[in-house]
Order: C-alpha cells, then sequence, then structure tokens
C-alpha cells in the first residue's frame, strides 16, 4: 500500500506542471517518447533473438529455461547413446549365436574343418557320377 | 558351385563387436571352462572380445555333447583356432552350401569321407585323380582267380 500512495503522488507532482509546459515542449516530449518505446521494441527482439543463437549473453529470466533444454538435450544425447549400444548389443548377440551355432556343428559334425576347406575335394565327394 | 572366394563374412561386423561387453581374461575363467577351453589357453589373449564370447558359449555346451562329440571338439579345437578368418569363413560356407543338400546326398558325402578315410595313404590321391567318388561305395570288386571259380549268375 505504501508503495501505491508513494506512486501516485510521484505522479500528482510529474503532472502538476503539466499545464504549463509549452505546445513545442509537448511535441518534443511526444517524440522522445515515441522514440523510446520504438527502441525498447527493437531491443527486446535483438535479445529474444540472441537468446536463441546461443550466444553467452542471455536474459536473466530465461536462464531457467535455457538450463532445462541444455538437460533436455544431454538426456536425449544418453537416450540415443544408450539405444544405440543395445542395438549393437543385440546385433552382437544375434552374430555369436549364428556363428557359434555353425562352428559347433563344424568342430562336431563327421565332416572335419580340413576336409572342408578343401573345395576341390568337396566338389569331388558331391559328383555323384560313376566311373563307367 | 562351393565358396571358393573371400567371404564378405571373414570378420565380424562393427556393429557386432562394438555390442560386444569386455570378456574374461583366462586367468578369470573358472575350472570348468579352462578345462574345456585348455586348446586355446595360449590364443586367449589375443583374442578380440566377440571370439571369447563365442568360446564361451560353446563352453557352455560343451557338457550337453556326447563321448565322441566332445572328443572331437577337443581335437579340432586347436587348428580351428589357428585357421586365419577367411579359411574360417569359406569352412562356414562350405558347412552351409552341405546342409542345404538333400538328406540322402548329405549321407552319401559322410558315407564317401567315411570311406576315403579308411583307404591306406598311398591310394587316396591315386583314387581321386583316377576314379568319379562313387568308387568309394562300390562293392568290393573279386579278384580274378574268384571270378573264374565263381562266374556271376547270368540273367535269363
Amino acid at each position: 500500500m505504501n508503495e501505491e500512495r508513494q506512486a501516485y503522488r510521484i505522479r500528482q507532482a510529474l503532472n502538476h506542471g503539466l499545464q504549463e509546459i509549452s505546445p513545442i515542449s509537448a511535441r518534443r516530449l511526444e517524440a522522445a517518447r515515441h522514440l523510446a518505446l520504438s527502441r525498447q521494441k527493437q531491443s527486446i527482439g535483438t535479445l529474444a533473438t540472441a537468446g536463441t543463437a546461443g550466444t553467452d549473453w542471455q536474459p536473466l529470466s530465461t536462464e531457467a529455461g535455457s538450463s532445462g533444454n541444455g538437460l533436455k538435450q544431454i538426456l536425449a544425447i544418453c537416450a540415443l547413446l544408450l539405444g544405440m549400444w543395445l542395438s549393437f548389443y543385440w546385433h552382437s548377440d544375434q552374430y555369436i549365436t549364428e556363428v557359434e551355432a555353425v562352428d559347433s556343428a563344424l568342430l562336431t559334425g563327421d565332416l572335419p574343418p580340413d576336409v572342408l576347406l578343401d573345395n576341390d575335394f568337396l566338389e569331388w565327394l558331391k559328383d555323384d557320377t560313376s566311373d563307367e | 558351385m562351393l565358396a571358393c572366394s573371400l567371404t564378405a563374412g571373414a570378420t565380424p561386423p562393427t556393429s557386432a563387436i562394438l555390442g560386444t561387453p569386455p570378456q574374461p581374461e583366462w586367468i578369470a575363467l573358472s575350472a570348468s571352462q579352462k578345462n574345456i577351453l585348455a586348446p586355446l589357453e595360449k590364443e586367449w589373449a589375443g583374442m578380440e572380445h566377440i571370439r571369447r564370447k563365442q568360446w564361451l558359449t560353446t563352453a557352455s555346451r560343451y557338457p550337453k555333447l556326447s563321448g565322441t562329440e566332445q572328443e572331437r571338439v577337443q581335437k579340432r579345437m586347436h587348428d580351428w583356432v589357428k585357421l586365419t578368418p577367411e579359411q574360417r569363413a569359406r569352412a562356414r560356407d562350405n558347412y552351409r552350401e552341405i546342409n542345404r543338400l538333400p538328406d540322402e546326398q548329405k549321407d552319401l558325402i559322410k558315407k564317401k569321407w567315411s570311406a576315403y578315410k579308411q583307404l591306406p595313404d598311398d591310394e587316396k590321391q591315386g583314387v581321386r585323380e583316377r576314379h568319379k567318388s562313387a568308387i568309394l561305395l562300390a562293392p568290393p570288386q573279386p579278384s580274378p582267380a574268384e571270378s573264374t571259380d565263381t562266374p556271376l549268375p547270368v540273367a535269363q
């Protein structure tokens, strides 16, 4: 309440001399006010773009929001890395299962690996034709 | 046609290598794993994690194998690990190709191989050079003396 009363008194004091201001001074004051308002709008716009451009200076009021965005970005990157690793792990597991099954069959089967490496001999064995 | 060129699967894909977590050193293996994988002891330290994991999977399945299969694994493991990645890939490709054949043909190949390995070493090369493999499954030819003594019956 004290603040409002103080503001009211200041306004009254400022308005007290308004009747005595010449029209020329009034127009100059009006022009100065418009100019000040237009500059204020430009500076707000500049600050907004500066914040999004990632410059060093950021408005005090957006600090909390930007740190929240940074955390979100870090979490997103972590989630992406985790997803990639899980995908690689699954791929590795599939690969090992498949290759190990073949290798086990090779190591335990009737045909030893050295026979399976001899393509000519395998072709000879596969040939079903007879000598005649 | 059997695979005769270098295969694309000679080395594991990068994503599979990256996705394999670190595998234990030889000293950290259990007594049972060391016993089964004993032929690989010298190679273990230089082995990639993905191959270590593969062998540990083999070791986990080993107790379920028959006695004959366990014996084969022990005999072949050491030579298998000495092969180059390209040779292993070729052997796998040839195995897959034979495995795709009809069962009858697979059995024939196994019988021929079984007969071939019974041959004396000095005869093996000659058989391969002079005959088709069907000779391995042919009944033994009677000697000339036997053939004159007991002529084959002539069909009426």
